[in-house]
């Protein structure tokens, strides 16, 4: 007599914020459309389906009544085939249903997927940082899932639970009026419990999540500093008890969860159970005074256990269909998003000759802090430049606007005298290199990686640009060579490694100019010299911005720029700066109190 | 599995008895549950028959006290039904008290097991044993083990019931339990391994837009944006491909199940209905019948069910067990002494050391260190200074010849009062994401406030913590402030300030710093190294002048020993390496 109920979706939780619920759901038709005709077939089987399961006790009925009470051997072995060609029946449509569910669920996700990432490569990068990633990443692996469950089997569900209810409801009532209202009298009762539990089983399931997180954070955390915490043998005795603290919090989460899923059954059983008292008593007197029949008793029993199966699913589904339309919302207005810096009508490819650049009255800001005003720049073709200055000057930004990864709010940035703007990206980006600070390579071979620097090289050319470039040691050094993989996150390489890598792909186009953004910040010292090696023999014949900390390599530049504040501080050769006594010159001696090191530097610096 | 430090028996069985001495170690919960289960699972057996009797009493039109049964029915599910609860909740909690058991076990081994351990190990691996696998584990005992009792139980009084009531009938209906048994052995053996495949795509699909999100500017400097969608397309169609083939042959589990049960409905109904005319059988006792067929199919489909998830915990058991039998390499010899307060001599008498032993990274190396000496250790990558200090406080052992502290062999003193004596500023600050004052009285859990900012001053770190809100309890980290790398460092010095130790060991090779950050941090590691014994590796001009003596290795012994002007005269390894490292300075930006 127990049942298993099932509440659909009892995790899921929110509601759409800002988009009505309508137009969402408009949208979501829109993109089911494509699948329409699978769709048509879907809902068709369903109706078969739902007939087929209203006929299932009806056939009993006959049987008992017609076949076993009368005595008929004939009809009963008659009946008996036609719930076995039933049971073919459903079989089949079973089969179907299943099979068009899983195709439209999974052409819906793919479609999904598809237009979430094809619009991602078209957005702003200002737009795809900080606290955002996270959340553009949850898009494709959580929020795309949720609105596919709910939109497909969900919906299915639903509709053959309500038309199922309303079935059952007639065919009782045609039975018998008074039995069919009895049995239904629990239904408001039922409706009442089973959205309590799922309420609470929701929030019992999120505390467990809750705990899970904390436990793994508790965890993660002493992994990492394990070795820290290792010198700091105090800490053991309180990292034990902190521990033991979220572990037995988590166990008491659990325990809870449990305690109130385990009530859910129970509970609704018993009412059931009231239900089926009800049936018996009354039931069974309208049988023993001939006013039903035993078979009718019978396919009674069974329409009711149709019945209210569905009702427990119906009860939870509106707040599932919040939380699938919350997800939806989140999509919709991510879809919506229209990027700021777009390739214009009319631009073209045009060729970088000289590659001068230049700032004119550039003002740019974001999140509402100015980075510069007005700030007017110049670099001649072919020269060396580089930029120093405190963190947040606006070094980085620069090279940003140069790229055009953004848009000055006003002013121009004029290449061999033409605004980027009039560049298409390809042209633009295809001429100008950006080596950054932190290495990033994919997951695919180390040829592959270089070879993005300039689509459709050979491997020739690829293996040409890392000997001129003195590489061909560091290749050698990889476990296969060029074919090694990089793993995801770049992990199974150093990343000293990785950056002459980076160095290598942006050299392989040739580019006119060459911007390196604190592009030896995270090495060690000895890649670092074997990198700016590489760096002296390629500057020649290009313009090259240099964003950098360290002495070595700002002494490779002709002209330094100090740039404080948005505002360009100074400007001009090393030993002019250092003569001036100026802000360059102060950050310089800075570095060097002491006196006996001094002759050395000296030495150095006529070297260089 | 990614390493495996010790070998261990893979058998599910030999796991699954470990792992039950823990649910033996809860021997009331673990009988009173079965017991529970047991009796729920036979009151559930006399529904059907009391349905039979309805049936009967009703086509005889005896109905005067069908009412009594009709209250046993009720009274039987609320009893039924309540036994079932407490079952669940015995077991659950059974199953709770032996993960929260595990967990602390592997925690505790966990703090013990040296650096040679979390060198080899990856940090997401010893995570997921402590949380998911503990999972699998909890899920198995609170719900797998209890539901195979419940099946086991129903399938054997079930089959009797059968078989006592009407044997002919009964074998009609045990000819369709083999296959309700394909079926479902079937969907684990089939079915599964594809939605195991299904999630790999996925990860992949997951791990691509990862990094295209994370790389995004270079990504677009590189106009790189079609190629990512190409490649995007590939494995979204992967993706979809497996999608589809799991779904055709999921979609026939579910059917073919319902068919079986309908056929063989059906031979029932005409088998028993021949039975009821010849008035072999009553109506009630068919329909009772069919009740109990139903209440066979779930049981069978939930062994394979339940098979499956525990091979599953079983891998996890593994895991788990692997953690727990790993020996951590530097152990304490039995008859360990008691470190007493150090003046701080140091000395490695001929020290053979290497990560791997076949590869020795220090041969025969000899030191010897006074007390509140400073020395600093220079030599090109990989020489093998970063490894000769990690020697002192024992997070490794050496192969060969041995390390004495103010003339105590390292190995037999008790490694807790070794190290509380030894201070560490690493290379790579590590903070925890605590507040500041946690983080700076991370050795000493007890340490005053005054204690506290007392270390913070020293380490010119203290008025940079009072400008902020909250002070010293401001949180570091994701959730709360992000703080620059000189900051980091001075509360470095704070936290190992704060310990006073006797022997210091300072890394710090870390990128540039401005200028007015380095001149702090030079001065707070002037007072840090006061009155100590201190290792000094650094890349750092103004770190390395505050060392009074020069070391040089190569090739895993010491080369060069002496005071700063007079190597550098030699014109030798140490001439050398100090024009190529520190000859380089910073212009602070």
């Amino acid at each position: 007599m127990s049942h298993h109920y099932h509440f659909h979706g009892v995790e899921a939780e929110g509601r759409p914020k800002e988009v009505a619920s309508s137009v969402l759901a408009r949208w979501l038709l829109r993109q089911l459309s494509p699948m329409k005709f699978a769709i048509a077939i879907l809902i068709a089987t369903t109706f078969a389906t739902l007939a087929l399961n209203m006929a299932g006790p009806y056939i009993s009925k006959l049987i008992v009544d017609e076949g076993i009470t009368k005595k008929d051997a004939e009809s009963l072995l008659h009946y008996s085939l036609v719930l076995v060609a039933v049971a073919a029946a459903s079989f089949a449509l079973g089969f179907l249903r299943n099979y068009l569910t899983g195709f439209v669920n999974q052409r819906f996700l793919f479609e999904m997927r598809r237009k979430v990432f094809d619009h991602l490569e078209e957005m702003d990068v200002s737009y795809v940082s900080g606290e955002r990633t996270g959340k553009i990443i949850s898009l494709v692996t959580n929020d795309i899932e949720a609105i596919g469950d709910v939109a497909t089997s969900g919906t299915m569900e639903v509709m053959i639970g309500a038309l199922t209810v309303v079935g059952t409801i007639y065919l009782m009532v045609g039975f018998h009026l008074m039995l069919s209202l009895a049995t239904f009298s629990i239904v408001p009762l039922m409706v009442i419990v089973s959205r309590y539990f799922a309420k609470k089983t929701r929030e019992a399931y999120r505390l467990t999540r809750e705990k899970i997180s904390e436990l793994t954070s508790n965890v993660e955390q002493g992994v990492s500093g394990s070795k820290v915490s290792q010198s700091f043998v105090e800490r053991k005795e309180v990292d034990s008890i902190t521990f033991r603290k979220v572990s037995g919090e988590t166990m008491r989460a659990n325990i809870r969860a449990r305690l109130i899923f385990s009530l859910v059954n129970p509970s609704l059983n018993a009412i059931r159970a009231g239900s089926l008292a009800i049936l018996i008593v009354y039931g069974g007197s309208l049988v023993a005074s001939g006013e039903m029949s035993v078979g009718t008793l019978i396919a009674f029993y069974g329409y009711s256990e149709m019945f209210f199966r569905p009702i427990i699913t119906l009860t939870t589904f509106y707040s599932t269909v919040q939380a699938a339309l919350a997800a939806a919302e989140r999509v919709y207005l991510f879809l919506g998003t229209k990027p700021t810096v777009v390739e214009l009508e009319g631009s073209r490819d045009i060729e970088i000759e000289r590659g001068e650049i230049v700032f004119k009255d550039v003002s740019f800001g974001y999140g509402g802090n100015e980075v510069f005003e007005e700030l007017n720049l110049v670099v001649k073709p072919s020269e060396v430049v580089a930029i120093v200055g405190p963190t947040g000057a606006g070094k980085t930004t620069i090279t940003n606007l140069i790229m055009r990864l953004y848009d000055p709010q006003s002013g121009k940035v004029l290449i061999d005298g033409r605004d980027v703007k009039e560049f298409k990206y390809r042209s633009l980006r295809g001429q100008i290199s950006l080596v950054p600070q932190e290495p990033i390579l994919f997951n695919d071979t180390v040829l592959n990686n270089i070879r993005m620097g300039k689509r459709n090289s050979s491997d020739e050319q690829v293996k040409n640009i890392i000997s001129e470039l003195g590489m061909d040691d560091l290749i050698k050094s990889l476990p296969e060579g060029f074919y090694t993989i990089v793993s995801p996150g770049g992990s199974n390489l150093s990343v000293g490694q990785r950056q002459m890598i980076s160095f290598a792909r942006a050299m392989l186009k040739d580019p006119k100019i060459l911007i390196l953004d604190e592009a030896t910040s995270s090495l060690d010292p000895y890649t670092e010299s074997m990198l700016q090696k590489a760096m002296v023999r390629t500057m020649r014949g290009r313009t090259c911005i240099l964003i950098a900390h360290r002495l070595s390599t700002v002494k490779l530049a002709q002209r330094i720029i100090v740039l404080s504040n948005g505002k360009i501080l100074e400007e001009g050769r090393h030993e002019e700066l250092i003569l001036k006594g100026g802000a360059y010159s102060k950050l310089y001696e800075l570095q060097f109190g002491a006196a006996p090191i001094k002759e050395m530097e000296q030495a150095l610096v006529t070297k260089i | 599995m990614l390493w495996r430090l010790v070998r261990l028996s893979s058998k599910p069985q030999r796991l699954f008895r470990r792992v039950f001495r823990y649910v033996m170690m809860n021997k009331a919960f673990f009988f009173s549950a079965t017991a529970l289960t047991v009796t729920s699972s036979l009151l559930g057996l006399v529904a059907p028959m009391v349905s039979g009797a309805v049936i009967d009493r009703v086509v005889a039109g005896n109905v005067s006290d069908i009412w009594v049964l009709a209250v046993v029915i009720v009274a039987l599910t609320v009893f039924g039904s309540l036994i079932h609860f407490g079952s669940d909740i015995i077991g659950e909690l059974l199953a709770q008290k032996v993960v929260y058991r595990l967990r602390t076990e592997i925690f505790e081994h966990l703090q013990n097991l040296s650096y040679s351990f979390y060198d080899k190990v990856d940090a997401g691996q010893i995570i997921t044993r402590v949380t998911s696998d503990m999972e699998q584990i909890g899920r198995l005992l609170g719900f797998a083990l209890p539901n195979l009792v419940n099946a086991f139980c129903m399938l054997v009084s079930v089959s009797c019931i059968l078989l006592f009531q009407n044997r002919s009938l009964a074998l009609v209906a045990f000819s369709i339990t083999p296959f309700v048994a394909v079926i479902s052995l079937t969907f684990n053996r089939v079915v599964r391994p594809f939605m195991q495949r299904v999630w790999t795509e996925v990860s992949k699909v997951n791990a691509m837009v990862q990094e295209v999100v994370a790389g995004f500017r270079v990504v677009k400097a590189l106009d790189m944006g079609d190629e990512m969608i190409q490649r995007f397309e590939g494995r979204n169609r992967e993706l979809y491909d497996i999608g589809m083939k799991t779904t055709k042959l999921s979609s026939i589990t579910w059917p073919s199940l319902g068919l079986i049960m309908g056929m063989g409905t059906a031979a029932i109904y005409w088998y028993g209905g021949l039975q009821v005319i010849g008035n072999i059988t009553s109506l009630g006792e068919l329909v009772a019948f069919t009740m109990y067929l139903g209440m066979m199919t779930w049981p069978i489909m939930s062994i394979g069910f339940i098979l499956t998830r525990y091979q599953r915990a079983m891998v996890s058991a593994q895991r788990i067990f692997e953690v727990l039998d790993t020996e951590p390499e530097v152990k304490e010899s039995p008859d360990a002494i008691e470190l007493p307060n150090l003046a701080g001599s140091v000395r490695f008498e001929d020290v053979t050391f290497g990560y791997d032993s076949t590869k020795p990274v220090l041969k025969g190396l000899n030191l010897s260190v006074s007390p509140g000496e400073k020395v600093a250790i220079i030599g090109s990558t990989g020489s093998g200074k970063s490894t000769l200090i990690k020697l002192i406080p024992r997070f490794y052992d050496p192969q060969g010849g041995r390390i004495l502290v103010d003339n105590y062999d390292i190995k037999h003193v008790k490694i807790e009062s070794l190290r509380k004596r030894i201070g560490i500023v690493h290379q790579d600050v590590f903070l925890f994401p605590l507040s500041i004052r946690e983080n700076i009285a991370y050795g000493k859990p007890n340490a005053t406030q005054d204690e506290i900012e007392a270390a913070a001053k020293a380490a010119r770190i203290h008025d940079f913590i009072k400008t902020l809100p909250q002070g010293y309890d401001t949180i570091i980290g994701e959730r709360g402030i992000t703080l620059s790398g000189g900051q980091r460092q001075r509360v470095a010095i704070a936290r190992s300030l704060l310990i006073d130790p006797s022997i210091l060991i300072l890394d710090d090779s870390t990128s540039s710093v401005d200028a007015d950050t380095e001149r702090e941090i030079y001065e707070a590691l002037k007072e840090l190294v006061k009155n100590r014994t201190v290792f000094i590796i650094t890349q750092r001009l103004s770190t390395l002048k505050l060392a009074d003596r020069i070391v040089v290795i190569e090739g895993g012994k010491i080369v060069e020993d002496g005071k700063h002007e007079d190597l550098l005269k030699r014109s030798g390894a140490y001439a050398k390496l100090y024009m190529a490292q520190f000859a380089r300075q910073e212009v602070s930006g």
